[in-house]
């Protein structure tokens, strides 16, 4: 057993020919430099190559967009999914909604939505003046001033309210995935106009905007999920909320900028059963837009959880903790 | 069940069996034990039933990995079923389909492989079968031992397996090896008398030898069996599986001279008659005759040759209808070469015996060295015939003979011997003794009426007759000659860095000239005895040092320290050891293991047995070679063709390179492997290459791994020295450091380069997808943006890292196909190899046609989760193929300007 030992030792290190690894200083050295030198120009031809792929990709929107690109592949056709916000940690869908908690509390939803907002739809527009004697520049570089979304009457969902968070009242911003050059069509696809109507109480056609529904997502999340109100652009709504067709496409970034605000819809929701986890889906319609709930095209999940317990019973599980 | 025939008398048991010790059982009785008894064989144990081989590699250590894997994920599917009902995804199901049909493909494959390398193994076997020699009907025959019935007479000579179990009848210090029975690891010595109740003690039983044959291993290695299979096409026939390898690794080849170096066949070299050397003309029809054939002296020798002689042609007419050194005989060598150079020379030489009748023969023995017959003569002069009716012959070891002679007959007249001619007869029995013939001297005497009458009746038990005063005729030498290949053979091992040494039995003075004949001394080098003949100086003079060649007699190694062995042989490339006894055979090759050798043995007789055990591989004659020699030896040649060694050799070799070169080819995809996994979790990358990705590359990689071992040796495989054992291992650091080192890395740098481009494409520049590991994974976010601030839902953006491990996969066998083609070669340019392994050149089409239906056929893509990619796609990886296959290619073009240089010693794997 010790000669096995000191074997190893010997052949991780030798003193008597003063090799480590069965290699000595000059060896290791020289292996080292052809590596090193190997490896360098590798990574650097590597990098090279990388550089000037980069260079030849266009600035403001992917080589390949709509059909082109790999949001649609054979099997699945392209189709926005929808997304949802607050969503403070990317790897939960869950909304808890504390209805005990004091109304100056920080609450870290209101916070999450505020950066959203922030980051997105508080955008200052450059000031045309600073370049404008500059008549050489070439027109597309010039700023383009930014069509601001703003929703008129947001009631209850405002920074004000912690987004109506801290009422029991939970706003829940839901906005349709950017897609370069992809324009809805107000309606609903062929098979769905019947119950489409029926939910959302409008003709299709004509319509100017694609419209959104949210709905418990099995029998039991549509007891508990209550009433509902949908705060748009234009108005208020209990049956669905709308997006202004007007809004799209998007067209990709301008110089390297996100100029373009993206329509969203508020959810409000009024009355949602406090202590039970609700699923909620929400769903868009639209003539163009494709629904499978399995790869959640034209939808977006979310769970919203109202904690209501009696203050007593807080302190008391508090106790036992 | 009770057995009695031990001890029952002789006569009873040839009654018993209805036999006869001298004649043997009819064949009509034969057939008939035979049909009652069935062949004599053991009942061979029960063999697996194909079902259960076939399972077993179904259900491999490896196959049930897999299968625990399908296993699990048909689990996971069954929990997303009752999960999220019609919602689950099916990625689990056609995981496990997939795995299922990868272990159903592999499995059946390596059990048709398994099955049709034992139908080869179980071929091998009945090539060699054992024979015994019985006497049936009154008649010698070789029968295959199955055959043998009860009361069959069974001869067994030295080294024989005893073929049956048998009672012995008659027996001269016969001893059987009884350890597979009893245990007992001495032999045993047997003789008619019934000395034991048992039967295993009695000493008048032998029993059939059955050597306990585990088989092969159940995975015997396809390369293995592919070179055994070649190699049996050229005669030389692997019964041990392994020693394809080591026999490639052999540094050292023992060589028994008689029967392996030499054909065992002695032939008439030189006679000396009339005071003169003359060479034997042993061609077919006499062309090369360098005397004339009507000289007295030589006629007279060629006499007694013919009479004084045992030997007969064996009397079947196709024996007889070959030409006459082919034919097979009844008697001595020596007589038998006797024999055919008269029936060569002079002809009907049986003719010439019947006329010459034989009246009386004293044979040869030890303490005689001599062999007497007396013939009555028969010639046209019927006074002379009166006057002298009888000859007598005599031959025998010379100085015996000269012993015995008064006379000697030279040109025709008898010349009284005096010390000239004894002078004479010395200087050419020396020379003839150098040249290592065996000489035998010959003389006559005409015995004149006076003594022995016509009629007169001879004793050869009171030796009525003179046995001095002779008539010297002169000398005959023979020779062993050698095969005709060994020269050739033994200086293709020297340049293959392999040291041959012989080591035989034979007396140095025969032993020296055969080693220098066949090579084992090379022409230019010289023995201590040589130099000092040379230089005229005494042996004691000479610097050891000096003299590269040596000749040691047994007795002198009888002596010699362990480390004086080490020395001898390391001081001299050329040795030859003679006159060693088996126990000396084995301490030669101890010492040569001492020196960290890998050694052969090749011999034909039982006195090598114990050094081909003790050898690392024992190699047997197929033809002269002994039952037992062939049992014990790892190989035998079948035609005792010295030069299928080299062959074996070579094939050795091959299969080491050939194995160095498919796990060279099978590590070179570990590095662009394992990257993506470390990219994903080091700096949260979204995985480039899935797992069924992987499984479709492992898959691959193994097919076209075998694929190599069907490639042709390079150019210098019997050029350079054989492999050090202790360094040169399978896997060494160089081949894991090349393989994992540049052609890994410039792998990887294709397939990242295809992903980092294709997510560029679509929207992920490489800055966005650093960290993006979390967000990417999470199926609650539906809406995850792009470098262009485009939204994509969890299904959209795993469609496309599909696509990107689709592509990053494609690169990887587009990579290993040059990698395939590098590692033809270790040396040589793939130019000089050339691309003419029709199985590697046939898997390089399917890899392609493979990935292509993967890729490109819809259904299957989706179950597999590998989609369709642009054909730009395949374009970095086509380059990086370009420069790996450059860079190898500059790598062993510097190998081969500087050999033993920097690079060779890191990089030459």
């Amino acid at each position: 057993m010790g000669g096995r030992v000191s074997s190893f030792m010997n052949a991780l290190y030798n003193p008597k020919r003063k090799q480590f690894l069965g290699r000595d200083g000059a060896g290791w050295t020289k292996l080292g430099v052809f590596y090193f030198f190997f490896y360098l120009g590798l990574a650097g031809f590597f990098c090279a190559m990388l550089a000037v792929f980069m260079a030849l990709s266009p600035r403001d929107r992917p080589r390949y967009y709509l059909e082109e690109s790999r949001m649609a592949t054979r099997s699945n056709p392209l189709s926005p999914g929808l997304g949802f916000r607050p969503q403070p940690e990317a790897d939960k869908n869950l909304i808890i909604i504390d209805k005990n908690a004091r109304p100056n509390e920080p609450n870290v939803y209101a916070k999450s939505l505020d950066q959203y907002l922030q980051i997105f739809y508080w955008k200052e527009d450059k000031v045309e003046k600073a370049e404008s004697d500059d008549e050489d520049d070439d027109p597309r570089e010039r700023p383009v001033p930014t069509r601001k979304f703003i929703i008129n009457k947001p009631g209850d969902c405002t920074n004000a309210t912690q987004y109506g968070f801290a009422k029991g009242k939970p706003c829940v911003l839901v906005k349709m995935n950017k897609i370069v050059g992809f324009k809805p069509k107000p309606g609903a696809p062929d098979g769905e106009k019947k119950s489409y109507i029926s939910i959302c109480k409008t003709n299709s056609t004509a319509a100017s905007a694609v419209y959104v529904h949210c709905y418990g997502e099995y029998p039991a999340d549509e007891d508990n999920i209550g009433n509902i109100t949908y705060i748009s652009e234009n108005g208020r709504d209990t049956k669905c909320g709308a997006l202004e067709t007007s809004w799209f496409p998007y067209e990709g970034k301008i110089n390297r900028e996100d100029k373009y605000q993206a329509p969203y819809i508020w959810v409000q929701f009024n009355s949602p059963s406090p202590n039970i986890l609700i699923n909620v889906v929400c769903r868009v319609y639209g003539q163009n837009i494709d629904f499978d709930k399995k790869t959640g095209r034209a939808i977006t999940r979310f769970q919203i959880y109202v904690k209501d317990l009696p203050q007593q019973a807080t302190s008391r599980l508090n106790g036992d903790i | 069940m009770e057995i009695d025939d031990h001890k029952l008398d002789l006569v009873d048991l040839y009654q018993r069996y209805n036999t006869d010790p001298k004649r043997g059982l009819s064949y009509s009785e034969a057939q008939k034990a035979f049909n009652r008894d069935g062949p004599n064989a053991l009942s061979s144990s029960k063999t697996k039933p194909e079902w259960i081989k076939f399972c077993r590699h179904m259900f491999g250590y490896f196959e049930f990995l897999l299968w625990i894997g399908a296993i699990l994920c048909f689990i996971t599917h069954g929990f997303e079923v009752v999960t999220y009902h019609e919602d689950a995804s099916s990625d689990n199901l056609w995981l496990g389909i997939a795995l299922i049909v990868i272990v159903i493909v592999t499995g059946s494959f390596s059990y048709f492989q398994d099955a049709k390398c034992s139908r080869i193994v179980d071929s091998f076997k009945s090539m060699v079968p054992p024979q015994a020699l019985i006497i049936r009907d009154g008649e010698l025959t070789n029968i295959r031992t199955e055959e043998l019935v009860v009361g069959d007479i069974v001869t067994i000579k030295f080294g024989d397996r005893v073929p049956a179990d048998i009672r012995i009848l008659e027996s001269h210090g016969f001893k059987v090896d009884n350890s597979f029975l009893t245990g007992e690891s001495e032999p045993q010595s047997r003789s008619p008398e019934f000395t034991n109740d048992n039967v295993l003690e009695t000493k008048n039983l032998a029993f059939f030898s059955t050597f306990a044959t585990d088989g092969f291993p159940a995975t015997v290695t396809i390369c293995l069996t592919l070179t055994a299979k070649r190699l049996a096409k050229k005669n030389c026939l692997v019964k041990n599986l392994e020693a394809v390898e080591t026999l490639g690794s052999t540094s050292i080849i023992c060589a028994d001279k008689i029967g392996t170096l030499t054909q065992n066949r002695m032939t008439v070299a030189h006679m000396w008659f009339d005071n003169q050397i003359v060479e034997a003309d042993t061609s077919e029809y006499q062309q090369n005759a360098t005397y004339n054939g009507t000289i007295p002296g030589w006629l007279a020798l060629t006499r007694c040759a013919i009479l004084c002689n045992r030997a007969d042609f064996k009397q079947d007419p196709e024996n007889l209808a070959q030409p006459v050194l082919q034919r097979q005989c009844y008697g001595d060598e020596s007589e038998a070469a006797l024999l055919k150079c008269v029936e060569l020379s002079i002809g009907n030489v049986i003719n010439f015996r019947e006329i010459n009748r034989k009246v009386c023969e004293i044979p040869f023995n030890s303490t005689n060295k001599y062999q007497v017959s007396i013939h009555e003569v028969y010639t046209d002069n019927n006074s002379e015939v009166d006057s002298r009716p009888y000859l007598l012959v005599m031959k025998g070891a010379p100085e015996h003979i000269l012993e015995r002679c008064s006379s000697i007959y030279i040109d025709g007249t008898d010349v009284e011997i005096n010390d000239y001619w004894r002078n004479a007869f010395n200087q050419a029995y020396m020379k003839l003794g150098s040249l290592g013939e065996r000489v035998l001297g010959f003389c006559d005497l005409r015995l004149s009426s006076d003594d022995h009458p016509k009629g007169y009746q001879f004793n050869e038990e009171q030796v009525n007759f003179p046995l001095d005063n002779l008539r010297f005729l002169g000398l005959m030498s023979m020779i062993d000659p050698l095969r005709v290949a060994v020269p050739e053979a033994i200086a293709k091992c020297r340049s293959a860095g392999i040291k041959v040494i012989m080591v035989t039995g034979d007396h140095p003075i025969t032993a020296k000239p055969i080693s220098r004949a066949a090579g084992i001394i090379s022409q230019d080098t010289e023995t201590v005895e040589d130099i000092a003949e040379r230089a005229g100086v005494s042996l004691e003079e000479v610097n050891p040092r000096d003299a590269k060649a040596c000749v040691i007699h047994g007795n002198d190694l009888k002596a010699m320290s362990p480390a004086e062995i080490d020395a001898l042989l390391e001081n001299h490339p050329e040795i030859v050891f003679a006159r060693t006894s088996p126990q000396q055979k084995i301490t030669v090759v101890e010492g040569c293991k001492r020196q960290g050798a890998i050694v052969a043995m090749i011999g034909d007789g039982v006195n090598d047995l114990p050094a081909m055990k003790k050898a690392d591989i024992g190699i047997a004659m197929g033809i002269t070679g002994s039952d037992m020699n062939r049992e014990v030896a790892d190989m035998v040649l079948l035609d005792d063709n010295f030069a299928s060694i080299v062959t074996g050799v070579e094939q050795g070799r091959l299969i080491f390179d050939n194995l160095k070169k498919s796990i060279a080819y099978m590590l070179t995809s570990n590095i662009p492997k394992m990257t993506p996994f470390l990219m994903y979790f080091l700096m949260g990358i979204p995985l480039a290459l899935g797992t069924s990705t992987i499984l479709f590359i492992d898959l691959l990689t193994i097919i076209s791994a075998i694929s190599l071992v069907y490639e042709e040796a390079e150019t210098d495989i019997m050029k350079k020295p054989p492999r050090n054992p202790k360094h040169d291992r399978l896997v060494n650091k160089r081949l894991i450091l090349m393989t994992h080192g540049p052609i890994g890395f410039i792998q990887a740098a294709a397939g990242l380069f295809t992903y980092f481009s294709i997510m560029a494409e679509n929207g992920f520049l490489p800055s966005r997808l650093f960290g993006l590991r979390k967000s990417w994974e999470s199926k609650y976010v539906n809406d995850l943006q792009d470098s262009y601030n485009r939204e994509w839902t969890y299904e959209q953006r795993k469609q496309l890292e599909f696509t990107c491990q689709s592509a990053f996969f494609i690169a990887i066998v587009i990579c290993q196909w040059a990698v395939l083609i590098i590692c033809k070669t270790r040396r040589n340019s793939i130019l000089e190899q050339g691309m003419k392994n029709r199985i590697l050149n046939g898997v390089l089409i399917f890899e392609i046609i493979l990935v292509a239906i993967v890729s490109y056929m819809p259904c299957l893509g989706t179950a597999l989760n590998i989609y369709p990619v642009k054909f730009r796609w395949w374009l970095p990886a086509l380059f990086s193929a370009f420069l790996i296959l450059i860079y190898d290619e500059v790598r062993k073009h510097l190998i081969r300007q500087h050999p033993g240089g920097w690079l060779e010693r890191q990089t030459y794997f």
